[in-house]
């Protein structure tokens, strides 16, 4: 199979709310995937859908050619998982909860697991329980890591920690990338990791995913409208590429999606207007999408 | 040559502009003004990379358009290189290519500070003129 | 596979807490059968029977303990992500926990072998059918306290007292031990069978959604806050449907506004307003519930034998207020920060939550008097009420309780674990050789002692006091 997950039509809700509804996405072997959502949004329970950590109401998800709810050993010694915040055993050092979790594994790297110790300064002696939010979290990755996985799942991995480590981390990500085929899905808010990491985004919207695809084509087809003109007003502007519009005096503005040179030119003729393309960052995108 | 691929590449990640976008424009500059002349080897996507901290598949991207739209040329067990003849005729309309949005940006900000093209024309004049006389 | 065995084996050698409290009870089961045999070539029967409960009171309160500690780490490993994601987890946790439990009751039942035959007149098969039982009983018990620490250690606590009634009879009285109804015992090893199977079971498939996921004790507090707060709301829901029964409005949620200018005592109260609305609720039930108390009573009279023994009445009167009160404010632990940001002057928080323990506190003792010690003697022997040795001795326990919570609100502002280990493990003997005696004190004997653990307790207060001044709050 060339998915490393496929999600069809996938519900579950807790007590009266719903949170994702019939939710189907797919994600290619191989790609760096990012989940961007607000937060409340579903991405944690999405998560831990895919991983069989809780089960869903309906709908199928197919995780490495296999159910998550019972994961063979073979899947599980392909997948890594960062939590958001997870703190195991605090009286063990950080050298025996690695040797503790290596030792499920068939295969570990060990030569792996002690440079990234090194680089993210964890010393092998320092208790879990005394250890910040921010080391605590690096501990999760190299425990995700250390055993070479081709799926990694990453739950808000950067999420307490400082610009420099969340550099080291991107660039961690990005080595493993280059090393060995291999898929990475995260959920984050942080856009600018994004940009720099993935290839593919996905966004998180009412329980739904409104929008996924590749990042550069996303970025290329949502763009920004200054339409300078009089006497515009708002119903002129309606169409389903339109996610949002606003109409001021002599000036309107929209954000399209599926932008093409065409689209501007129709508008310039239509309204005898100066039209100004804006091209919009994630962050902006994101905005936008969950106006 | 390849060391420091940040010599030949300045991206910004977080811009409208998607990076392997950014990355061909960059390429198609220097190709125009010289600063890559043909024949030269690129750096790897690899070290481009590790070194601009993306992902080597955008870099990659970028390479393979290039190579299509007939600027690059791969050359076995050595990587990438400046096709020859690529920085020849049509030179002028690349450069200018180039130019465009930056002197759109001069239109829009002069139209926001209500500066009329005489008026920006005559500044962009005097600036010149300075900038020549220091050089 | 033999590679993991090892190493769950080592997250349990370097559980400190679990080590000690292992290493404890051996050296306790060791010299307690030195002592028993010492004794016995030694000294009177009678003082070998004392000795004989001495002993196994103390053990069973480690051993419960130990199987508490046993049953919150095997739930540890398994609510957490890595049950489920990590290859081959499950199985070698399982089993690594029952092998420990196994260990623990080899142990017990060579400690009861092992003992001077004049102690025990039962035969080694039927002690390790009561070592079985006794010991899959706390493993039950903390299966049930999966619901929540007060619910365990209320159940605990009642299986202590129970046993603690006459501490080797008592365990006839479950119908457990005699050997003429082999029956009764082959029902007994049955269930606990079942019991572990079960339990075997749901470990293999615990996932996050079961009931009993988040009612895990993890540390830090605010940890423990959290999942409590999922125990919380189920007795939330059976709030609401009693007030729906009893006609009320649901309890407005504004809390009222702080007494600045009032006593300490009103200030006090403040504190605990949250709770002041369920234990209400508590006194009705209690209230409805004490007729049907009388009543049995009076039909079961020989429950009477239950009361009047020292060690029952110790840890009626003394200990449970205590752990009571311990109970009601442990949540309280995850927002000590919060609290502590709150606009009142941390000697004035520091004066008013202890207020607040301490008036718990005797509110519960006074409940836990009447119900238990002058309840039952108006029904069955009134005229102890009026004998002032009575009352005397009443009044010891309630110093003493307070000797106790003093001491122990002292300990926990120490931050170093051995020395908190070391009083804890003094007090309890202390507590254990005091009973000993107080059967026997004069009148002017009880009321010094009670004056003189009233006066230790107010010196520990004071410390206490001052520590928890200086204490960083984590």
């Amino acid at each position: 199979m060339n998915n490393a997950i496929v999600i069809q039509d996938l519900c579950k809700g807790f007590r009266d709310k719903s949170v994702l509804k019939d939710l189907s996405l797919v994600i290619p072997q191989g790609s760096v995937f990012g989940l961007l959502g607000r937060n409340g949004a579903g991405k944690t329970t999405l998560i831990k859908c895919v991983l069989g950590l809780i089960k869903p109401q309906s709908g199928k998800v197919e995780v490495l050619g296999d159910d998550p709810w019972d994961f063979l050993e073979e899947t599980k010694e392909r997948i890594g998982y960062v939590p958001q915040t997870d703190r195991p055993y605090p009286w063990l050092t950080v050298r025996q909860i690695i040797d503790y979790t290596a030792s499920f594994y068939r295969h570990w790297n060990h030569g792996l697991t002690d440079r990234l110790m090194r680089e993210w300064e964890l010393a092998s002696s320092d208790k879990i329980g005394l250890l910040s939010e921010g080391q605590a979290q690096k501990l999760n990755i190299i425990l995700a890591l250390g055993h070479e996985p081709g799926l990694l799942v990453f739950d808000e991995p950067v999420a307490s920690l400082d610009p420099t480590s969340r550099r080291q981390f991107l660039k961690t990500v990005l080595e493993i990338v280059s090393d060995r085929p291999c898929t990475i899905f995260f959920s984050t808010h942080i856009t600018s990791d994004l940009e720099r990491v993935a290839d593919r985004v996905a966004v998180l919207k009412d329980g739904r995913v409104p929008f996924a695809g590749e990042l550069d084509v996303l970025k290329e087809e949502i763009k920004r409208l200054r339409i300078r003109a009089s006497g515009v007003r708002l119903e002129d502007f309606k169409g389903e590429g339109i996610l949002h519009r606003e109409v001021f005096a002599h000036e309107a503005i929209l954000a399209v999606r599926g932008f093409t040179p065409e689209i501007k030119q129709a508008i310039e003729q239509k309204f005898k207007a100066q039209v100004d393309v804006e091209d919009l960052n994630l962050e902006e995108i994101f905005l936008e999408l969950n106006r | 040559m390849t060391d420091k691929a940040r010599a030949y590449f300045q991206i910004a990640a977080s811009s409208g502009v998607p990076i392997y976008r950014q990355l061909i424009d960059q390429v198609k500059t220097h190709v125009a003004t010289g600063a890559l002349k043909p024949g030269e080897f690129l750096p790897s996507v690899r070290q481009v990379a590790a070194e601009l901290e993306v992902n080597p598949m955008t870099v990659s991207k970028a390479y393979s358009l290039l190579e299509k739209e007939g600027v690059l040329e791969f050359a076995r067990g050595q990587g990438m290189k400046i096709r020859e003849g690529s920085a020849s005729g049509d030179d002028l309309t690349k450069r200018e290519d180039q130019m465009v949005p930056l002197l759109k940006e001069v239109v829009v900000k002069a139209s926001q500070l209500s500066l009329g093209p005489e008026k920006v024309t005559r500044m962009l004049g005097n600036i010149w003129k300075r900038e020549a006389d220091h050089e | 596979m033999k590679n993991v065995f090892r190493h769950v084996f080592l997250l349990y050698a370097r559980y400190k807490t679990f080590m000690i409290l292992a290493g404890l009870l051996v050296l306790g089961a060791v010299g307690s059968s030195l002592l028993l045999r010492f004794v016995y070539h030694r000294f009177s029967a009678a003082l070998l029977i004392e000795a004989r409960e001495e002993a196994t009171v103390f053990l069973f309160i480690f051993g419960v303990w130990f199987m508490m500690l046993l049953g919150i780490f095997l739930k540890r490993q398994f609510a957490s992500y890595r049950a489920h994601l990590l290859p081959g987890y499950r199985k070698p946790h399982i089993h690594a926990a029952f092998i420990v439990f196994l260990v623990s009751v080899a142990a017990v039942v060579a400690w009861l072998a092992s003992l001077p035959e004049a102690v025990i007149a039962l035969p080694l098969d039927v002690v390790l059918l009561i070592a079985l039982q006794g010991i899959v009983f706390s493993l039950f018990a903390l299966y049930l306290g999966y619901l929540s620490i007060e619910v365990f250690l209320l159940l605990i606590y009642l299986a202590i007292t129970l046993l603690s009634m006459t501490t080797w009879d008592a365990f006839g009285l479950l119908g457990v031990g005699s050997r003429d109804d082999f029956s009764r015992q082959l029902v007994f090893v049955c269930l606990a069978l079942v019991f572990l199977l079960y339990l075997r079971r749901r470990l293999l498939t615990l996932r996050e959604e079961h009931f009993e996921y988040p009612y895990l004790l993890s540390w830090p507090p605010k940890e423990l806050a959290r999942n409590q707060a999922r125990v919380y709301d189920l007795f939330q829901r059976w709030d609401g449907l009693m007030e729906k029964a009893l006609g009320r409005k649901p309890q407005a949620t504004a809390y009222p506004t702080y007494p600045k200018e009032r006593a300490l005592l009103c200030r006090s109260r403040h504190w605990d307003c949250f709770e002041q609305g369920p234990m209400r609720r508590l006194l009705v039930l209690l209230a409805i519930a004490t007729p049907l108390y009388v009543w049995y009573l009076k039909v079961h009279p020989e429950l009477y034998g239950f009361f009047t023994g020292v060690q029952s009445n110790f840890l009626i009167l003394s200990v449970a207020p205590i752990m009571s009160v311990l109970c009601f404010n442990y949540k309280k632990m995850g927002y000590w920060q919060r609290d502590m940001m709150k606009p009142v002057r941390r000697k004035n928080i520091l004066k008013e939550r202890g207020v607040a323990l301490l008036t718990l506190l005797a509110a519960f003792w006074a409940f836990f008097t009447f119900t238990f010690a002058v309840l039952p003697n108006m029904i069955i022997d009134p005229v102890l009420l009026r004998t002032p040795l009575f009352w005397a001795y009443l009044f010891l326990t309630g110093c003493y309780a307070f000797a106790i919570f003093s001491w122990i609100i002292f300990l926990v502002c120490l931050s170093v674990t051995k020395v908190i280990v070391a009083n804890f493990i003094g007090l309890a003997l202390l507590s254990l050789f005091q009973t000993l005696g107080v059967p026997s004190f004069s009148l002017e004997m009880l009321f010094v002692t009670g004056v003189f653990s009233l006066a230790a307790g107010a010196v520990f207060l004071k410390t206490a006091l001052k520590r928890w001044y200086e204490k960083e709050i984590e």
